[in-house]
């Protein structure tokens, strides 16, 4: 018989010699009791085979190289797996779309959607994308418009899933925060958002509702409002932010002038700030007067860019 | 059974110490879903338990060579994934409750309702009074029972002696017994 972990469960020569630790008069409950709780393990999370290759892949990655190429590794050492099982090694070499920081730039994918992409952001899918799978996979920020279509499309964003048919929603997630987080916000339609390999967890997100996840919360956040033309105001050149910290904000206009803001003053970085920039022409200067002005901060420009203490 | 498998670990553990991916891959595939399973008794979040296999796997390959033969690669996996996992308990303790945290909780087993009628409210009672145990005790039973480690393994996952191990298992087994002992005394009475 065995028990859920898939151990053999008999009695191993040792353990009889072990209850004879208890009085003699003990023993045969001992011994039930023993017997009865390989049945008290609680249900674990399901691990398949699948997800076992994957991690495998990661580790490979990890062990391989960099933060940055990870992602493009996980890829390819996941297709690599797959092609040993379909021999179909030409389809499943990735397609993937990178924007340099200072640019936008837009995508149409082999189904008619179209994906839209903030500064520094990249994209990754297979040449089988609209035959047998529509599933996208995103480090940064983008803006999806996703047409009908056979296949559940799935944008797969560090460590969390968002999955609809037919809608237009904005998935941020960047790997090089440490926060790790993915945001989720909706314009049309609705979007299922959930943590990586649990669909069972997932959150309905509608029009104008926002949700969040990172890896330390069960699920992700119940979906909150948001003003619908700035689910994805970055797409206008505008900025938003949303309660974001200091060190995400700096982070962002980084890559949106291309450019480094080193923030001298570590003690306020996880301070959060709610702003909104829209008049064309942004420039960067009079963002950071605004920032450090509301902050009690200040700013010079050094070699590569600026220094805020 | 129980014998080829823990021969095949080590085996697989000599071969990773000379660099053998293969062995590593064959290792990886047989403990992690074992170890996820076990991270998740003490994080509650499959997703964090995932990441910190998967890191203490890379941990695994980037000290291969410092391992010693004469330890078992499996005891080092379990102690890794676990003092990480008491680490991210320690550090997000409003979020996850844990093996530690449990300790305080009053656990009612009157309320305790199962999804599945059980044919056996003997097992239910069992499993609250596992929970309630002391948590070294209830650490190194679970060790014992859930993870079918031996207790030279409990001893190098939990950092103590083997006697060690015994004993809290013995005084674990005592206290359920006790309980056992009311428990039976409750149905003869009614």
């Amino acid at each position: 018989m065995t028990d859920n972990t898939g151990h053999n469960e008999q009695y191993r020569p040792v353990q009889n010699a072990f209850f004879e630790q208890f009085p003699t008069g003990e023993q045969e409950r001992i011994k039930h009791l023993w017997k009865l709780s390989s049945q008290a393990a609680p249900t674990p999370p399901e691990v398949t085979d699948e997800e076992t290759e994957r991690r495998l892949s990661e580790v490979h990655a990890q062990i391989a190289g960099s933060n940055r190429s990870s992602s493009k590794w996980r890829w390819i050492a996941a297709a690599a797996s797959i092609i040993l099982v379909f021999g179909l090694g030409y389809l499943l070499v990735p397609q993937s779309v990178t924007v340099p920081y200072g640019e936008m730039t837009s995508v149409e994918l082999p189904d008619g959607s179209s994906v839209q992409l903030n500064s520094g952001s990249e994209v990754q899918y297979n040449r089988l994308f609209s035959y047998t799978n529509r599933t996208i996979e995103l480090d940064g920020e983008a803006f999806f418009s996703v047409e009908s279509g056979e296949h559940p499309f799935i944008v797969h964003a560090s460590r969390a899933m968002v999955q609809v048919t037919g809608t237009e929603f904005n998935v941020r997630s960047w790997n090089e925060d440490p926060e790790k987080e993915t945001e989720v916000s909706v314009s049309e339609g609705n979007v299922q958002f959930y943590p990586e390999d649990q669909p069972e967890k997932s959150v309905t997100i509608r029009p104008g509702q926002l949700s969040r996840f990172e890896v330390n919360l069960d699920r992700p956040t119940p979906p909150e409002a948001v003003s619908v033309d700035r689910v994805a105001s970055w797409r206008d050149h505008n900025l938003l932010f949303n309660k974001k910290t200091l060190a995400a904000i700096f982070r962002e206009l980084e890559r949106r002038f291309d450019t480094n803001i080193r923030l001298e003053d570590q003690s306020v970085a996880k301070e959060t700030l709610t702003t909104y920039y829209y008049k064309e022409p942004l420039i960067l200067e009079s963002i950071l007067d605004d920032i450090c002005r509301i902050k009690g901060l200040h700013y010079a420009k050094t070699a590569d860019g600026y220094r805020v203490y | 059974m129980e014998k080829t498998t823990s021969e095949q670990i080590r085996i697989w553990g000599e071969k990773i110490t000379e660099s053998d991916r293969e062995a590593f891959d064959s290792l990886f595939r047989f403990m992690y879903p074992r170890l996820v399973h076990f991270a998740f008794r003490y994080t509650k979040s499959k997703a964090v338990a995932s990441d910190i296999v998967q890191d203490a796997f890379v941990t695994l390959w980037e000290k291969r060579r410092e391992l010693q033969p004469e330890r078992s690669v499996k005891a080092y996996m379990y102690q890794i994934v676990r003092n990480r996992s008491l680490n991210h308990i320690r550090d997000h303790s409003n979020e996850t409750v844990g093996l530690e945290l449990l300790n305080n909780s009053k656990f009612e087993s009157d309320e305790q309702v199962s999804v599945q009628d059980p044919p056996n409210p003997l097992l239910e009672r069992l499993k609250a009074w596992i929970e309630e145990l002391p948590s070294r005790q209830q650490e190194a039973f679970k060790l014992s029972r859930f993870e079918g480690l031996d207790h030279d393994e409990i001893a190098e996952v939990m950092s103590i002696s083997s006697n060690t191990v015994n004993n809290h298992i013995v005084a674990a087994l005592d206290a359920l017994r006790s309980r056992y002992d009311l428990f039976q005394q409750e149905i003869n009475n009614v």
